[in-house]
């Protein structure tokens, strides 16, 4: 796996704020956070219109390939591109999972 | 921070009920009750090794899974789109979506099996099983914030304990 640097992680952080609030400023952003983020951006139909499908290299199954630092990469720029429509979106779809990215930010 | 942490656990008060004995044939009482914000009465067990307290909820850990107590306030429906109350957000969101955010918050759910809807005690308890395990939403008429309980893994006595003898205080 390629480690997630101080910079990713903040730019994740930056993303996650915007779906959940302030308080994902102390969130630890580590793989099992990506992966829900996974899991949330891929669930809502609703939201995918915002947003293009994240291409196959970057996908295993309808798992998103998170221990690479492309693929992470790719990612935020694809949602950066997307716009604050998105965010937004997945503001809604994200309300039943903040306890799920807060205990996954906490290891669990 | 400190500030917030004290509203957390001002907010969430756990009352220990029941008493314990030291004979070692009596089984000792595990129950206790949570009290949400004040209003809502919720059975919790004992045997928690954790707890944790953030901003708008209360984290049990257990040996081997966690159980989520979420109050979820007008700010928060506000803040995702809906001018709604939340009694009003979730009966609709859960029963017949029909705005784009109630819509979009089902599908936030991912795949949903209805397991049940019923009321007891003033309280509207819809129980869902969801991808990611089990979500209990607790809506009163009487109160301006909604309870969510989620846990990858609770047993059908723990949900029959939820139902039966969760209370508006």
């Amino acid at each position: 796996m390629d480690a997630i640097s101080l910079d990713e992680k903040q730019e994740f952080r930056e993303i996650l704020q915007v779906i959940f609030g302030p308080q994902v400023r102390n969130w630890d952003i580590n793989i099992r956070v990506l992966e829900l983020f996974g899991t949330l951006i891929q669930t809502s139909d609703s939201c995918s219109r915002y947003m293009d499908l994240v291409p196959r290299p970057f996908v295993v199954g309808s798992v998103i390939k998170w221990v690479s630092k492309q693929a992470r990469e790719y990612i935020v720029r694809h949602i950066k591109n997307s716009g604050k429509h998105y965010l937004v979106c997945l503001r809604v779809a994200g309300l039943s999972m903040k306890n799920d990215f807060y205990m996954a930010s906490q290891g669990f | 921070m400190v500030k917030w942490i004290c509203q957390s656990v001002l907010m969430a008060i756990i009352v220990l009920s029941g008493c314990a004995d030291d004979s070692p044939k009596v089984k000792q009482n595990l129950d206790a009750d949570l009290i949400l914000n004040s209003k809502f009465s919720i059975p919790i067990d004992r045997s928690h090794t954790a707890i944790r307290a953030i901003r708008d909820s209360v984290i049990l850990s257990y040996d081997d899974h966690y159980i989520s107590y979420r109050w979820i306030a007008a700010e928060e429906i506000k803040f995702i789109g809906s001018e709604k109350m939340p009694y009003d957000f979730f009966t609709s969101a859960l029963t017949s979506p029909k705005q784009e955010v109630e819509i979009v918050f089902l599908e936030g759910l991912g795949k949903v099996n209805k397991r049940a809807v019923l009321s007891r005690n003033n309280i509207d308890y819809y129980i869902l099983d969801v991808e990611r395990g089990t979500k209990i939403y607790m809506l009163s008429k009487a109160v301006d914030f909604v309870v969510e309980i989620s846990s990858k893994s609770l047993t059908e006595k723990e949900i029959e304990k939820i139902v039966e003898s969760s209370k508006l205080k």
